[in-house]
């Protein structure tokens, strides 16, 4: 354990490149939301934390940012405090990676790293106790995210919702669409042009305002010409499009990024459009703030304007003035519409902008509810709760609640006079108080399905739904009270691979269990100077080798090496320009159905049939080669994804995704198997669960012929590999040929404190000593005797060592500038 | 048991049809609303010297949905199909093309006529007064080989494009000037003669017309006939041009 001095004097430091939005106030609480772009996580942080994390540069001591908090807020800090707050900075990964401390290796405050090892033990065990501050001010995701449940989807694409609601992405990439249009406006974005327009805009609305009777009289005469109607209907669509391209276009000019512009539908008749902007609450200015919220109703305006002359000077009772009138009018009662401040509309979120608050209408409801308690029940703790709003905060969450409610009946007193206008006169004693009939029905409606809902949740099986997997995870984490020690000292084995960062290496172990293949037994492939040409492009350039039957093979290369290529011309998709092509003892070229039906291939991109559940697909893919039924679920079983049987194609994630792929390419039980990439984006632990898939298939006794351009993969899985560089086979081998063949120096890794440079280079058989991160990296081609010599200078289990892969021999054959990392 | 290709492949392309909500809603839903506003809005009107409006209305907004669906369907399948690597998929094993695409016109079939059901129904409704005549059936091989002429078309489209956003602009950019062009909207009969006269150059005006007229129990056989013969070169013709731009791959 650490004393409070070493505590006290360290130095660590939040991460430089976190986002942190200015004070905003959520509730009666001054909050700052902070954003991790490499996660994408949205955190909020009290003022107090605030308040350290703004001093946490790494140039100051704990000590001193203790005592500026001590005269801020009239409260120390004991070191259980600092320890609680920097644990959680740190399970939250603010801070950086390493900070300046007192003494060696204390500094590791941040995430678990298992090389940070070999000094005193780690400065920071959690307590385990929270402390009565309460530092539960950080956490919760910005409600203004997507939920999980959507934004996780692996693809994105699919359409989601039920068939009454539901939303539709109606650009694909909405921010590089954003791109474009910000650079095709840069011309109209100076004030020289934006202030006329503004002008214009309002007196467009003046204008409007003055001969409102005229445009409300073609309105009406609008209402009796349907085809009109409809005309300017979509005329006005056109209109609602631009709006949403505004919202982006000035989100995008403040830097903001946009998510995506999509249409929703709500109860099976409403369709919107909106436009999705992320951390518009980030921005320093609130004005900016409201001008995103703004930037539609404006572009409204901006769109009626060309009308607007065409109108004026229509002659009077002229065949058009019905449809330009009534666009003019309707169109700005739209956008203005828009302004009404009430969620979701454009105007409640720029009234919420301008005052700095977060969630306005449920903090206002909040403060509602407890004002009005507070007054009948006058209970000390409501009164105490109360007081914690600040005077200026309760009369914006106040007024607020007074305005919603005045909107409200002014909503249904129209709505009231409107039925008592449109329905029969025999209806005049009830129909003004239908549209409050219909509220309260709904409002039942809706209580009662959420009640229904929330029982439903609490069965007794245990389970409340799907979790949001990122802010619940992060919430339990400091409620549980004991999360990962930041910095633990683990004893680092002796050959410990490299740090997280690399691929998972290879286990020789796994991979000698595997038969050698029988080599006398005619070859599944032939090549022979096998040339293929792109216009210019040499993509394959006299490429000859022979796959035995039963080998496993691999072609590795950089991308665009000729690895698709290659595949495509052996299963005859291509026709090679020259060289012979025998696979399984006939020619592939022009498109052979027998020899087809004994070769499976698994391409890059997952062909699967649209929303389709992966037995359906399946079973689809099983009839178009003319098989059984049952099939389909024994070629599940094989990859082992039985249980994902009913789960949609788009909804599974990309390992399960390559699992179902290659039981696409298996179905038929083809003797020759091409995988092309099939680990590519592929998490760690998916990669090593699909090997084992694939070593499995190797015991039946199939070929596999496997691109890929990982190095480890092929080490891993391959009895013997290709390289491919630049359309030319540059190497076959066996895996361990090829790296024997290079004959590179194995490096032991020993931690710097514990021998100098200049000792390791005084040890007979060193051939390079240098320091890598903490750490003295040891060349030598006498691994083991310089191994027993380091031992005297440092205990055997803090040493690592790595011996030369694959990938030394394939950078070398390849050269350094081809790596496809 | 074994599954023809044909029998699995429709079915796939059914429950992607159905699993697909937005679809769904703009095949049925959307139709489904023109026909209430022109419907009601013109209750009980008549166009001068012609039929009651809802006898324009009802097959107009039948023949644009069932074409809309007809081209939108195939030709979003078969820019994925692509895409996906599906079309390879096919390309190695023993079934031939022409199945998978006969497994679409049958699923192409079936919406076409659940919408055909659905609209005439809502028009038979006393608060539009549609009156069907007992030559109704005439109108199926009107349907059948409507929903082959635009499928033909939908697969030039998802031929041409490679997104979906280049989907929806083509077959937007050509569907909705015809349905304006064709009376589908708008009865025809009130159409400037030289657009009417154009019109015949459109796929849409022969589904449009015939429908019109079978629901109308007017016209006979013979004009039934050329409304046939009509849809049934648009087929092939769209056919030929399909065959012209189809792609095994995106990259060629």
């Amino acid at each position: 354990m650490t004393t409070a001095g070493d505590l006290l004097a360290m130095r660590p430091r939040v991460r430089t490149d976190l986002i942190v939005g200015p004070r905003l106030m959520r509730g009666p609480t001054p909050v700052h939301l902070v954003k991790d772009p490499v996660s994408g996580a949205r955190m909020e942080l009290g003022a107090k934390e605030h308040f350290i994390v703004s001093r946490l540069d790494g140039t100051r001591p704990l000590a001193e940012i203790g005592q500026e908090y001590a005269t801020a807020f009239g409260a120390r800090l004991g070191e259980a405090q600092w320890q609680q707050l920097l644990r959680l900075l740190s399970v939250r990964g603010l801070l950086a990676g390493v900070g300046t401390g007192a003494g060696q290796g204390t500094g590791a405050v941040a995430r678990p790293h298992p090389s940070a090892s070999g000094g005193p033990e780690g400065a920071f065990t959690p307590t385990g106790v929270r402390t009565g501050r309460g530092t539960g001010g950080v956490g919760g995701a910005d409600a203004r995210q997507p939920p999980p449940a959507v934004s996780e989807r692996p693809n994105g694409s699919a359409p989601q919702g039920s068939w009454l609601g539901g939303r539709t992405k109606l650009v694909a990439d909405a921010p590089a669409l954003m791109d474009r249009l910000h650079e095709a406006t840069a011309w109209a974005r100076r004030p020289a042009v934006l202030g006329p327009l503004f002008a214009l805009c309002a007196a467009l609305l003046v204008t409007e305002a003055v001969q409102f009777g005229q445009l409300a009289h073609d309105t009406r005469r609008l209402w009796h010409e349907p085809v009109t109607l409809l005309a300017a209907g979509a005329v006005l669509w056109v209109s609602l499009a631009l709006h949403e391209l505004a919202h982006g276009l000035v989100a995008r000019t403040y830097g903001l990024e946009v998510g995506e512009i999509a249409l929703r539908r709500v109860a099976g008749v409403m369709t919107y459009l909106y436009c999705e902007v992320t951390d518009v609450q980030f921005l320093g200015r609130r004005g900016r703030q409201v001008a995103v919220a703004c930037a539609g109703v404006v572009a409204n305006l901006v769109f009626l304007l060309p009308f607007w002359p065409v109108w004026a000077l229509l002659p009077d009772h002229a065949q058009a003035e019905p449809f330009f009138g009534g666009l003019l009018l309707l169109g700005t009662a739209t956008g203005l519409a828009n302004l009404i401040p009430l969620p979701p509309l454009d105007g409640y979120k720029a009234l919420g902008y301008a005052l700095g608050t977060l969630r306005l209408a449920s903090e206002s409801r909040g403060w509602a509810r407890l004002a009005a308690r507070a007054a009948l029940r006058r209970t000390p703790e409501d009164r105490a709760r109360a007081a914690r709003y600040a005077r200026a905060t309760r009369w914006i969450l106040g007024g607020y609640a007074v305005l919603c409610v005045a909107l409200a009946a002014a909503v249904l007193l129209a709505a009231g006079l409107a039925c008592r206008a449109a329905l029969p006169a025999g209806w005049h004693q009830v129909s003004p108080y239908l549209p409050v009939a219909a509220v309260l029905a709904a409002l039942l409606l809706r209580t009662a399905g959420l009640r229904l809902r929330a029982m439903r949740r609490t069965q007794p099986d245990g389970t409340d739904g799907p979790a949001a997997p990122g802010a619940r995870a992060a919430r339990t984490t400091t409620a549980g009270g004991v999360p990962v020690p930041p910095a633990t000292a683990t004893a680092t084995h002796a050959t410990e691979p490299p740090p997280a960062a690399g691929p998972v290496p290879p286990d020789p172990q796994e991979k000698s269990a595997m038969t050698t293949p029988d080599l006398a037994s005619e070859p599944a492939v032939v090549l022979d100077g096998v040339t293929k040409s792109y216009g210019e492009v040499r993509a394959l350039d006299g490429v000859s080798f022979d796959v035995t039957r039963g080998e496993f093979f691999g072609i590795l290369g950089p991308n665009g090496a000729g690895k698709t290529t290659l595949v495509e011309i052996v299963e005859g998709m291509r026709q090679a320009d020259s060289g012979s092509v025998t696979v399984l003892g006939s020619a592939p070229w022009p498109r052979n159905l027998e020899l087809l039906r004994r070769i499976g291939v698994q391409t890059q991109t997952s062909a699967f049939f649209t929303r389709l559940t992966a037995i359906e697909h399946l079973e689809t893919v099983a009839a178009l080669h003319g098989l059984e039924r049952t099939t389909a679920g024994r070629a599940l079983e094989t990859v082992g994804l039985t249980d994902k049987a009913r789960s949609r194609v788009d909804n599974l994630s990309g390992g399960q995704r390559q699992r179902l792929a290659l039981a696409t390419a298996l179905i038929h039980e083809p003797d020759l198997i091409f995988l092309d990439e099939p680990t590519a984006a592929l998490d760690p632990e998916a990669r090593r669960s699909l090997w084992a898939v694939l070593r499995r298939l190797r015991t039946e006794g199939r070929t596999i012929v496997l691109t890929t351009h990982y190095l480890d993969e092929a080490e891993a899985l391959c009895d013997r590999v290709a390289i491919i560089a630049r359309g030319r086979l540059v190497a076959l081998d066996t895996p361990s040929a090829l790296v024997r063949g290079l004959a590179a120096p194995a490096r032991l890794f020993v931690p710097a404190d514990r021998i100098t440079p200049d000792q390791a280079r005084a040890i007979e058989g060193v051939d390079r000593v240098l320091v890598e991160g903490g750490e003295v990296v040891i060349e030598t081609r006498a691994a083991n005797r310089v191994l027993v010599a380091v031992g005297a200078f440092v205990d055997m289990s803090e040493i690592r060592t790595r011996t030369a892969t694959l990938e030394d021999a394939y950078l070398r054959l390849t050269g350094t500038e081809h790596s496809s990392r | 048991m074994t599954t023809t290709a044909y029998a699995a492949l429709t079915r796939a392309a059914w429950l992607a049809s159905v699993r697909d909500r937005t679809t769904v809603f703009f095949t049925f839903a959307f139709p489904l609303v023109f026909l209430l506003v022109f419907g009601l809005l013109f209750r009980g009107q008549s166009v001068d010297g012609g039929l009651p409006y809802i006898n324009y209305t009802a097959p107009g907004v039948l023949a644009w949905g069932v074409g809309n669906a007809a081209l939108f369907g195939p030709a979003f399948a078969m820019m994925h199909w692509r895409r996906d690597d599906i079309l390879r998929l096919v390309w190695r094993t023993p079934t031939p093309l022409p199945t998978v695409l006969a497994s679409r016109f049958a699923v192409a079939v079936g919406v076409g006529l659940a919408q055909a059901v659905l609209f005439t129904a809502v028009a038979l409704l006393p608060a539009f007064g549609l009156h069907l005549p007992g030559t109704w059936p005439l109108a199926l091989p009107l349907l059948v080989l409507g929903v082959a002429a635009f499928l033909a078309l939908g697969l030039v489209v998802g031929s041409l494009a490679d997104t979906p956003e280049a989907v929806a602009a083509i077959a937007n950019c050509v569907m909705v000037p015809m349905a304006f062009l064709s009376g589908a909207f708008y009865p025809a009969d009130l159409l400037p003669g030289w657009i009417r006269t154009l019109s015949w150059a459109l796929p849409l005006r022969y589904l449009d017309h015939g429908l019109t007229n079978v629901l109308a129990g007017r016209g006979g056989l013979g004009p039934l006939g050329l409304d046939c013969l009509g849809l049934a070169a648009f087929t092939a013709l769209f056919g030929i041009v399909a065959t012209r731009t189809f792609r095994w791959s995106n990259r060629t």
